[in-house]
């Protein structure tokens, strides 16, 4: 592995572990501060954060609506486009509890993450992350199979 | 945006447009034409697969069985951002709405997508290296569902 590729390994899994301490002021500082225009495209966002303040009111109602965050990164891949742009992929499982009266049991979900990060004189920084769980029918699938599996007494 | 930058962009906007009309047109060759086959690292994230396509002849192996997949197909960008990374270096960010019908005479089904890609150019031509179809999360999709029926209400109902 090389030393652009372990560092930017090194940032994701920051940013991933970030979630333990809901700790989204750090998240913050791993992106690209003289980025006039990140992207950041949360899967629970009906519409993509488009900008620093779009951002950062996603990043304030995330401390409010969660009580309870995880997150593991694994499948991590990057490739080096440029000296200093790199493409990274990676899946992302979180378990988030809500917060508030109507809090249930944890939910969680898998989800591909699609990042480019480049290298500031910080470090490698994120300037657009876009978060693409499967498919409505294709999770609805994954929840059938997962019920038959019980049924036929099968591991998935 | 200044004529300068418009001109940076409008390639990689211009490359995406034509993929896009790809699908539309089922037209495969063009649309693996559009993709850089040489690239090994080349990634695609299908919505619907929850394993990505690694390499340049598997994403072909892949977008030709798509097209073979479907009767229809239509794609419609409702954002599109391009961005100019180095010389020869862009990446784009879009929002996509898709449709699709399998077999003459079935309903067709349809939703809303966001797209992340990185594009090479490569002797004057703008070609895909990575592709990440990304659809709003299941539970979030859902929801929008039923609001849609709320939003309805009893009056067309019965």
């Amino acid at each position: 592995m090389s030393d652009a590729v372990a560092a930017v390994r090194a940032v994701i899994e920051e940013y991933v572990g970030c979630a333990a301490t809901m700790d989204f002021a750090r998240r913050r500082a791993l992106w690209d501060a003289d980025e006039p225009e990140p992207i950041l495209c949360p899967e629970e966002a009906a519409e993509p954060l488009i900008g620093w303040q779009a951002m950062d009111g996603y990043w304030s109602r995330s401390r409010v609506v969660m009580a309870d965050l995880k997150a593991k990164a694994a499948h991590i891949r990057i490739t080096l486009l440029a000296d200093d742009i790199a493409w990274a992929t990676y899946d992302n499982r979180w378990i988030a509890t809500m917060a508030g009266p109507a809090a249930e049991a944890p939910i969680a979900a898998d989800v591909r993450m699609n990042a480019l990060l480049r290298k500031t004189a910080a470090g490698w920084r994120y300037f657009q992350l876009v978060e693409g769980p499967v498919d409505l029918m294709t999770m609805a699938r994954q929840a059938a199979q997962r019920r038959a599996a019980e049924l036929f007494d099968e591991e998935i | 945006m200044s004529t300068s930058f418009a001109a940076e962009l409008a390639p990689i906007a211009a490359a995406c447009n034509a993929f896009w009309q790809a699908w539309s047109a089922r037209d495969d060759a063009a649309l693996v034409n559009l993709w850089d086959l040489d690239d090994a690292a080349a990634t695609y994230v299908p919505a619907d697969a929850p394993d990505r396509i690694l390499g340049g002849p598997a994403i072909a192996d892949y977008l030709r069985q798509r097209v073979q997949d479907f009767q229809d197909i239509r794609m419609r960008p409702a954002i599109l951002k391009p961005r100019r990374l180095k010389a020869d270096l862009g990446a784009a960010f879009a929002v996509l709405d898709w449709a699709h019908r399998r077999r003459a005479g079935e309903l067709p089904v349809g939703g809303t997508i966001r797209v992340a890609a990185v594009l090479r150019q490569s002797e004057e031509t703008w070609r895909f290296c990575h592709y990440a179809e990304a659809p709003v999360a299941p539970l979030v999709e859902l929801r929008q569902f039923y609001q849609r029926i709320a939003a309805d209400g009893h009056e067309a109902w019965s």
